[in-house]
């Protein structure tokens, strides 16, 4: 018997809501029985996402309800089920599930763990709405929900000034982007031709339909079963939508230039970077593209411009993570920079290679964040050197975690991160993208470089240096006490390990899972891509064994040798600098401008009124003396005049 | 139950009419007693307006529930009540700010008995205005809301109190100033010689030349109330003097008179002039939006900035009532609602905290979530209301107004959707700056809001995330009103 899927994907979503929502009716008061419910809900979900992948039906399965109506327009509430949906299902619901216990460990100390655990639940609720919604609208508002549960786990600790300046900041900025994509999402709703008769909506399958329709290579707008006609600076309506929407996709994805509240979110938990800001949420951004690629490679100029931003970001966010000293940090730029290798290979138009690295590296990045986690804990610091100093190699699940992390990161064959990020350059290895094509390899040589940093500055620590400098005050560290229980984080690392050295194998599974010949993701062992991506990876970590690793390296970088190259690394490309003159110019330039509107033009003219109201009382009021002598002349003069102006007629 | 139906307008209205006289019966020595007394009216008129919500049948566009006495019939004035899709929501809203403002008062203890007798005045006058169908009484129970604004907020307010008093009645009544020959005007330009709003509104009247000016008098005249730019300056001071449920009242409920009563005299008698103005309202809707938002993000004191983002956010009202298209109405209904339980739960929470700190400067607070966690709670929740975040109701609100605003004119619907990065900036810095961050040592020890007194709290924020998951229970009710209402605008000239 085959299972009712409308059912199971309520489950999926509503068991980790209805952790969130009975934590708000009170049962954080009893954190013991929060944290036991939201593991209880985490593996159902779990669960869920498999039923819903092993059951999925051939053809699709869709289900939907009103949920919100006008006479013109529809939203629906309801699930579509494909092979993409399907997958990504189960890489958030299984991630989720290994950061939860995780975090069962890592918490543990922590006196606010319920409302982490409420927060963590409805987290993955929104995350796996947005990866089932089966209307765009009902995507949006998980999509913004997905933004507040990120919000709230950031500022987890929001006692610490930094946290809530980095969750205000990671709100502000995905919003921003999010203008842009709700903007599209309406013109979208108001443009997209309905069946007559019915309201309009944005059921991703008739935007899907729309777009397949009609023949891209016609020069028609797709979309608008008409002539491209432009719409708006001259460009068609699907471009401009397209566009749109990117800038949401840009935000979520921390893309340049909204990327850069993803470093500052390390602020929260380590087990929330793992789980939001490397493997799942920020992810959000690149499904959306692998979802609507259709619509997006129906214009040249929107994925051109997508492919443009991400190889830029790619090469970009690699190189701040060659120069960063903070371990969470320089996995935080590490994302930015892979999640952009995604986006490469879906903008060029790979159905799977895209979503495949997004697979492979949510496994490889969760298990360096979660190693990192121990590290972190054991050397109460952030920073590399100190880690490398205190903890080197000294927890072997953590150096397995980290081997096996970060040799997949850069590239090492065989490994997860080979295999997907090979798909995308061979995918980018064509005529037309050679610019592309070579920016991704630059960016792959960066990458093995920081990798091979960060490993060999935790693991070959060198001599070991007078400690006393360094207190325990300092504020990037999370506070622990002793006692957490070590056994739990050290778990989920091995298993976390394991599924990465197996994950770079599933490509064909994938494949076709969503419907797609194994040859997508075949990988052509003896041509020249596989020979410069192998001499990308050799270059890179050579230089950085050579700069950290060797015996009496300087481990300095080489880097150090060209300070103004170095300080733009260091400072991020000075992209932070401008969102700032923008907030403290731009912003609070118009808020004062405002301001003296309000108080000395309109409130002014107001009181002014009232003032003159008063004033010209008192004016009246002197001629109310009471003494009869002023009334009668006033009368006598008022009386000659009257006789006057009626002699005059 | 039958019985009750057929008065049960009459009925509602009676609750605080009722409490009036509950109040004025029990001596001042005894405030518990007037408490309970006023809980009881203002508990009874909760229920019925429930009752009523659930009785009404969302298939008719037309009035129901309707009780019509002859009154002075020469002057074709008569006592008629009824509701439509479009009243019905603030009918529910009235009951249940009222309700909780009442709750949020319990712990009043100067003047007890003066406090709940003018809450009783007024909230007569507001429930007055949404279900009178005759323009007179909708004119008299208008005033009557409006009066005991003024000694409300003069006796128990706190900054400026006199100040704010006097500015924000002299601004309403420059607003009835314009509105009573504009009443009159209705009905003897009309040539009916009525008062009845379903005759006026049903009659194609061509009102020529004078239709312009009559629906500016109306536009202004009702478009004060609602804190239309530029006429808006009195709203947020009188926020800030007046007390917890005062805020709670005025911003929830009193604000909204104005906007309903532009969609009820307005719209639906004028629906050419409507057409011819509506440009103009909805330009000053978006400023409203973005110069309110801009104008709060300025701010400093906590009652202030909520102050503006109601101008702020009654701009969206105005936009999606100037877009004229069933999913404009239907957001800015939906708006009105979800704003006024939005913002009552901002000022409870905001009342509580000034009570315990005795400040609202927001540089000198913060640290609060340490201190008072409820407290801390509800403000964050009804801020996350006020930036539009899913599954709070007042995000269906906006995004059926951006929709319409979009469809109907591109640039300023963006500029509008513009306003709400600028909302989130305001309200996350006063969060930040507020509740997050190290705990002060003077705000340690503060007690945190009771069991008792979170009830009024909760419900406004179960009814914000009732219908932010269950939009449809909203739309279902005003659709065929709404949809009756764009008929009429469309087939004006």
């Amino acid at each position: 018997m085959s299972p009712n899927l409308s059912m199971w994907s309520a489950l999926v979503v509503g068991a980790p809501l209805a952790t969130f929502l009975a934590f708000l009716l009170g049962m954080g008061r009893s954190p013991k029985g929060t944290v036991a419910v939201s593991l209880i809900t985490a593996s159902v979900a779990c669960v869920g996402t498999w039923v819903l992948a092993l059951h999925l039906p051939a053809e699709g399965y869709q289900d939907t309800v009103i949920w919100a109506a006008t006479a013109d327009f529809a939203i629906h509430l309801g699930v579509r089920l494909d092979g993409l949906t399907t997958a990504m299902g189960i890489v958030v619901g299984t991630v989720h599930l290994l950061v939860q216990i995780y975090s069962v460990g890592y918490m543990a100390l922590d006196p606010g763990k319920a409302r982490y655990f409420a927060f963590l639940s409805l987290f993955a609720s929104a995350m796996l709405s947005v990866v089932y919604a089966a209307d765009l609208a009902h995507t949006f508002i998980a999509w913004e929900l997905v933004g507040l549960s990120s919000y709230l786990l950031i500022g987890f600790w929001s006692h610490k000034p930094s946290a809530a300046q980095a969750a205000k900041k990671a709100f502000i900025m995905t919003r921003f982007g999010d203008l842009g994509l709700f903007l599209g999402l309406v013109l979208l709703l108001i443009h997209l031709p309905s069946p007559s008769g019915q309201p309009s909506s944005l059921l991703i399958s008739g935007i899907l339909d729309a777009v397949s329709s009609t023949n891209p290579s016609q020069a028609l707008d797709p979309l608008f079963n008409g002539e491209r006609q432009a719409f708006l600076f001259g460009l068609d309506k699907t471009t401009i939508i397209g566009l749109l929407l990117l800038c949401g996709i840009v935000g979520k994805s921390a893309q340049f230039p909204l990327h850069s509240w993803l470093p500052d979110a390390m602020e929260g938990p380590t087990p929330v970077s793992s789980l939001l800001h490397s493997a799942t949420m920020v992810a959000a951004g690149v499904y959306l593209f692998a979802l609507l690629q259709p619509l997006f490679l129906a214009s040249t100029i929107t994925s051109t411009t997508a492919l443009a931003i991400a190889s830029l970001t790619a090469v970009m966010a690699a190189g701040v993570a060659m120069v960063n000293r903070d371990m969470k940090r320089v996995l935080a730029w590490s994302s930015i920079s892979q999640l952009s290798f995604m986006l490469m290979g879906l903008a060029a138009g790979s159905p799977v290679a895209g979503f495949f690295h997004l697979v492979t590296h949510a496994g490889f990045k969760c298990l360096l964040f979660l190693t990192a986690g121990i590290f972190i804990h054991m050397a109460h610091s952030g920073d590399l050197l100190e880690i490398g100093r205190r903890v080197g190699t000294s927890s072997r699940t953590a150096t397995l975690g980290l081997v096996v992390g970060a040799a997949s990161l850069a590239g090492v064959p065989l490994l997860a991160g080979f295999m997907s990020k090979e798909v995308i350059l061979g995918q980018l290895h064509h005529p037309g993208h050679e610019g592309f094509y070579a920016l991704a390899l630059l960016g792959s040589a960066m990458t093995a470089y920081y990798a091979t940093r960060m490993a060999a500055l935790v693991l070959r620590p060198g001599e070991p240096e007078d400690d006393t400098d360094h207190g325990h005050g300092d504020d990037q560290v999370e506070h622990h006490a002793a006692g957490m229980p070590e056994h739990i984080m050290g778990g989920v690392v091995v298993v976390l390990a394991l599924l990465t050295l197996g994950l770079g194998w599933i490509g064909p599974q994938l494949a076709q899972h969503m419907g797609l010949g194994p040859e997508l993701v075949a990988i052509h062992w003896a041509s020249t891509g596989v020979g410069l991506a192998v001499g990308a990876l050799l270059l890179g970590a050579g230089v950085a064994w050579y700069d950290f690793g060797r015996a009496g390296a300087e481990r300095d970088g080489f880097l150090s040798g060209l300070p103004a190259i170095e300080d733009m690394l260091k400072e991020g490309w000075y992209i932070d600098r401008f969102w700032r003159w923008v907030s403290d110019r731009i912003i609070a330039g118009l808020t004062a401008l405002a301001l003296l509107i309000d108080r000395k033009a309109i409130d002014r003219t107001v009181d002014g009124i009232a003032d003159s109201t008063r004033d010209s009382s008192q004016v009246a009021a002197l001629l109310q003396t009471g003494r009869l002598q002023t009334y009668l002349s006033l009368s006598l003069v008022l009386l000659a005049g009257i006789l006057i102006l009626l002699g005059w007629k | 139950m039958v019985v009750l139906e057929s008065f049960l307008l009459t009925a509602i209205l009676a609750c605080p009419v009722v409490g009036l006289v509950a109040v004025a019966a029990i001596p001042a020595s005894r405030p518990r007693a007037i408490k309970i007394a006023s809980a009881i009216c203002s508990g009874v008129a909760l229920a019925l307006t429930i009752l009523l919500w659930v009785r009404f049948d969302s298939s008719i566009a037309d009035l129901q529930f309707v009780e019509r006495v002859q009154w002075l019939p020469e002057l074709g004035i008569s006592y008629v009540v009824g509701v439509d899709g479009l009243s019905l929501p603030m009918v529910l809203l009235t009951g249940i700010v009222f309700f909780t403002g009442v709750l949020t008062m319990w712990e009043l203890e100067n003047r007890v008995k003066e406090y709940f007798a003018f809450t009783m005045a007024l909230v007569a006058g507001v429930f007055g205005v949404f279900i009178s169908q005759d323009l007179f009484f909708l004119f008299l129970f208008y005033e009557l809301a409006v009066f005991p604004m003024y000694l409300l907020i003069a006796i128990w307010g706190s900054t400026r109190r006199l100040f704010a008093a006097m500015k924000l009645t002299l601004f309403l009544l420059a607003g009835s100033a314009l509105l009573f020959p504009a009443l009159i005007g209705l009905s003897h330009y009309s040539g009916l010689d009525t008062f009845d709003l379903t005759v006026l509104s049903t009659a194609t009247t061509d009102w020529g030349g004078k239709g312009i000016i009559l629906f500016l008098f109306i536009y202004l005249g009702f478009g004060v109330l609602a804190g239309i730019f530029p006429f808006h300056t009195w709203s947020p001071v009188g926020h800030v003097a007046a007390p917890t449920a005062v805020s709670m009242l005025h911003a929830g409920v009193l604000m909204k008179l104005g906007s309903y009563g532009v969609l009820r005299v307005g719209m639906q008698v004028m629906p050419a002039e409507m057409v011819q103005w509506a440009p103009l309202i909805g330009a000053l809707a978006v400023c409203n939006i973005l110069y309110g938002a801009f104008v709060a993000l300025g701010q400093t004191d906590l009652k202030y900035v909520i102050g503006y983002s109601s101008v702020s956010h009654m701009g969206i009202v105005m936009l999606g009532l100037a877009t004229m298209s069933s999913a404009g109405i239907s957001g800015a209904v939906f708006q009105m609602f979800a704003h006024g339980i939005m913002t009552a739960l901002f000022f409870s929470a905001v009342g509580h905290i000034y009570d315990r700190t005795h400040t609202r400067d927001i540089p000198r607070l913060g640290g609060l979530f340490r201190t008072m966690p409820r407290a801390s709670t509800v403000f964050i929740i009804a801020g996350m209301a006020g930036i539009g975040v899913p599954c709070l109701a007042s995000f269906w609100a906006e995004f059926l107004v951006f929709v319409a605003a979009v469809q109907k004119w591109p640039v300023a619907g963006a500029l509008a959707i513009f306003g709400l990065v600028v909302s989130a900036l305001f309200v996350l810095r006063v969060v930040q700056r507020t509740f997050f961050g190290p705990e002060r040592e003077e705000w340690t020890g503060l007690s945190d809001m009771t069991a008792f007194m979170s009830v009024p709290r909760i419900i406004l924020a179960a009814t914000l995330l009732l219908f932010g998951f269950l939009p449809f229970l909203m739309l279902d009710k005003m659709s065929a009103s709404v949809n009756a209402l764009v008929q009429i605008l469309e087939a004006a000239p």
